[in-house]
């Protein structure tokens, strides 16, 4: 039986090379298209390397607050100073680990003696964060907590840096200089691509060494941003409840000196946060789904209407063929069954192309397309390689968007063609 | 011959329908894409008041504790020394015309800080946000500002010498009450919200955008300059490099950065070009306008290849009518016109129900504002025409290959197997 359909469908294709030709073209295109967006998404939110644990995060990039003195709408936004980090993330005990970072990585010059000095972009970390991302260590291992609290200056370097400052990448141990102080190498870990916003740099440092854990203006912002990594989402609600508390009584204290925060409904998960890039506002991702539907929508029906119109006309001539199949006694049902399968087969095949040519275009292109959301500060961008793009979860949509295309734009056509009055179809008229 | 072709569609009106849906559907989707592109082409040929061309952003910082060539215990009077000497070495150097400083002042900067400066009855804070910038004096020359007035940036520069004065944009008042230039209000005081203090007004500068895509409509401003002894507690440092000299130069600075820029505890960490600066702070603007091309484009190549497609099989269809048409006299281009006039007129049947359903998205304020408004007769018509041109475009050569075949028909063989 299942032969059959495959026969069926590839006969009917070669009775109308051109109509059938189009229609191969205008799926593909279609599930390309389509696939592309998609992929766009999924580079913001699905885990990979070193931001492996995604799912589990829970983020506060900025802070906001407000003061009395300034009037009802005006707000500083921005990142958080070390004391507020340490009155509540260090604090919390229902996360699996938390870090505290600079959310923006800034050019540093490295030199070794006696060679040049060149620019690396630097982030200044803590310890948690190499239990909060997943880098891969060649070499070496991240600072510990010691490092950290003691201000030892240790750096993490990617394999790329190590190579320029050493020559090699079995370092671990060596001295350098950052911004003409001295550090030790800790660890060398692979390249990361700069899509992986908050994980990205090429030298990863204590902050406690530099001037950022100083760096604050009324004690409460600074220039940290904060992820909470949880044992499972599960966990999320637990760790609000532990988060607003210990924010709150934060907040009682900067009362005092007329100071209140504005919570903005943080920390957010990683969904929301790429699509909350702003400092001020509050998200709002009842309109990003609106706008996310109506571009999957759009992207979907006109090829479906493009397309039905086409499989109409394809249907119109095999009315003979119908015609006969229910004098024989076929039901409506197994007619529209049966094209509704062939057709399958050709959108099939058309998804398969079409996505194919998605996975080339997106590893050829991908350094263009794939943008990190706001806040990369890096003039090129590495793109990914398609490991990372081949998803169980992106073929999965693929698939279902060719059975939604196809649905669309075969089931109407079907459905009028098993209705044909089968005298009239056999007649010819 | 168009009441003919109507009937002829009202005949066929089943198919006709698929095809009347999918125009109505991609004529309203490109309307709202033409609609938006229109409106970001129109920003980006707004003046922008201001010139980073051949500018540089110098990145110092001052060394930590932990390096062994920190000096500790450095004054406030100390390091602002420093400061002026680093500057005076980077004025000295052949190809850097002029440097400044600032504090959240620089262009295309994804952070910034704002205030309102209310004169008697007049407020800024009544059209909205005025962004500060606070800056040493010779800021007006390294970005090519301009008077309102005519004043050139050398002359912007001398005015912000003069202490407790400050420089406003010239539409600073436009918004909220309607006044064009500010002229009227030179030589008042000004309370300052940010700072709790007074200055009086000096000038007005050309408006300044905030970047490429923020609309002109929006750029209220105001320059506060800093007196040499303070420019310890700015942040930022800008050169405008000479013209044709900038071959090498950041290579060429970062080479001496060792040698010459280690004053007091500063040293400079990077350099990068305003061109560099740009496009990654509108990086995600720039990418969203190519998106909704190619979405255009992708529209277009499904009108395109869905006409093909339905007017391939028509001609197939309409063999002998055809035939018929050429016996009694029709030439080849009459039948071309004709096949092509019909995917028209069906354009022109859909295009007034497309309008209707456009006016209400504007209506609801779901496309893009310009210029005070979602909804401007002029940008409506305008866009309407720009995009049914497109799609006709896309219809006439969709459907020319198939017209083509229909006009080659050979009477009498196709009548032959009739």
């Amino acid at each position: 039986m299942k032969t059959n359909y495959i026969r069926q469908a590839w006969v009917s294709m070669r009775q109308q090379p051109v109509v059938s030709s189009v229609s191969v073209i205008g799926t593909a295109l279609a599930i390309f298209l389509i696939m592309i967006v998609v992929m766009m998404q999924e580079i913001k939110t699905a885990p990979y390397s070193p931001e492996s644990n995604r799912d589990r995060w829970l983020v506060q990039r900025y802070g906001s607050i407000k003061n009395k003195a300034w009037g009802e709408d005006n707000s500083s936004n921005g990142p958080l100073a070390y004391n507020t980090v340490k009155a509540v993330f260090y604090e919390m005990e229902t996360p699996e680990a938390v870090t505290a970072f600079v959310g923006s990585p800034s050019v540093a010059s490295l030199s070794v003696s006696g060679k040049p000095a060149f620019g690396a972009e630097k982030r200044d970390v803590d310890n948690g964060f190499f239990d909060v991302m997943d880098f891969n260590f060649i070499s070496g291992k991240p600072f510990t907590k010691a490092d950290f609290e003691s201000a030892i200056p240790m750096a993490v370097i990617n394999e790329s840096t190590a190579r320029r400052l050493f020559g090699s990448t079995d370092v671990t141990g060596r001295e350098f200089n950052i911004n003409h102080a001295p550090y030790r190498v800790s660890g060398v870990v692979r390249d990361v691509t700069n899509l992986a916003l908050l994980a990205y740099a090429e030298v990863w440092v204590p902050f406690t060494t530099t001037n950022t854990a100083n760096s604050s203006w009324c004690s409460y912002m600074g220039l940290l941003s904060a992820v909470i990594l949880a044992k499972d989402p599960s966990d999320f609600p637990a760790i609000r409840e532990e988060y607003n508390r210990l924010f709150a009584k934060l907040g009682d204290e900067a009362k005092t000196d007329g100071w209140e925060f504005i919570p903005r409904d943080r920390p957010y998960t990683q969904e929301v946060t790429v699509n909350t890039p702003w400092a001020n506002s509050t998200p709002d991702m009842g309109k990003v789904y609106r706008t996310r539907l109506i571009v999957y929508l759009i992207l979907l029906i006109v090829p479906a209407v493009n397309l039905s119109s086409m499989t109409h006309s394809r249907l119109q001539r095999r009315r003979e063929e119908i015609g006969v199949r229910r004098a024989f006694g076929a039901k409506r049902r197994e007619i529209v069954t049966d094209i509704f399968i062939e057709n399958l087969i050709i959108t099939l095949i058309a998804g398969i192309i079409g996505f194919a040519l998605s996975l080339v275009f997106a590893t050829i292109w991908g350094g263009t397309i794939f943008m990190p959301s706001h806040g990369c500060s890096s003039l090129s961008l590495t793109g990914i390689n398609l490991g990372t793009l081949i998803h169980w979860s992106t073929l999965g949509w693929a698939m279902l968007f060719c059975f939604f295309l196809n649905l669309l734009s075969a089931g109407l056509p079907a459905w009028q063609a098993s209705r044909t009055n089968i005298v009239n179809a056999l007649s010819g008229k | 011959m168009k009441r003919k072709l109507l009937k002829q569609i009202r005949n066929e009106w089943r198919s006709n329908l698929w095809l009347g849906i999918e125009l109505l559907i991609v004529s309203v989707v490109m309307w709202y894409i033409t609609d938006n592109i229109f409106c970001k082409t129109a920003i980006l040929n707004e003046p922008r008041g201001f010139n980073t061309d051949h500018c540089y952003h110098i990145d110092y910082s001052q060394l930590s504790s932990q390096s062994p060539d920190f000096i500790p215990d450095k004054t406030y009077e100390e390091e602002n020394a420093d400061l002026l000497t680093f500057i005076d070495r980077l004025e000295k150097r052949p190809e850097i015309e002029c440097v400044a400083m600032g504090q959240n002042a620089y262009f295309y900067n994804s952070s910034n800080s704002g205030t309102y400066m209310a004169c008697d009855t007049f407020n800024t804070a009544a059209a909205g946000y005025l962004v500060r910038r606070y800056v040493s004096p010779e800021f007006p020359k390294v970005f090519r500002i301009h008077g309102a007035n005519g004043e050139s940036p050398e002359k912007l520069a001398e005015i912000l010498e003069e202490r407790n004065g400050f420089i406003i944009s010239d539409n600073a008042f436009k918004r909220g009450y309607g006044i064009e230039h500010m002229n009227e209000f030179f030589g008042k005081d000004f309370y300052n919200g940010a700072n709790n203090d007074t200055l009086v007004l000096k000038a007005s500068y050309v408006p300044t955008r905030y970047d490429d895509y923020s609309a002109l409509e929006w750029a209220a401003s105001m320059i506060m300059p800093y007196p040499k002894e303070y420019y310890r507690s700015l942040n930022e440092m800008f050169v405008r490099v000479r013209d044709n000299m900038d071959k090498d130069f950041i290579e060429n600075l970062m080479n001496d950065a060792d040698r010459h820029f280690r004053i007091g505890n500063y040293y400079i960490a990077s350099v990068r070009s305003f061109d560099d600066i740009r496009t990654i702070h509108q990086r995600s603007e720039s990418s969203e306008m190519r998106n909704y091309l190619v979405g255009a484009l992708f529209l277009a190549i499904n009108i395109f290849l869905g006409l093909l497609g339905s007017f391939w099989f028509r001609t197939r269809q309409r063999v002998p009518e055809i035939a018929i048409r050429k016996a009694n006299g029709a030439t080849r281009s009459d039948i071309f016109r004709r096949v092509i006039g019909e995917g028209l007129l069906l354009l022109l049947i859909v295009t007034p129900i497309a309008a209707v359903i456009d006016w209400i998205i504007a209506h609801f304020e779901l496309n893009s504002y310009y210029n005070g408004a979602f909804f401007d007769p002029l940008r409506f018509i305008g866009c309407i025409l720009i995009s049914s041109a497109f799609m006709a475009l896309m219809i006439v050569l969709g459907i020319m290959i198939p017209a083509n075949r229909a006009m080659k028909i050979a009477p009498a063989k196709a009548l032959m197997s009739e």
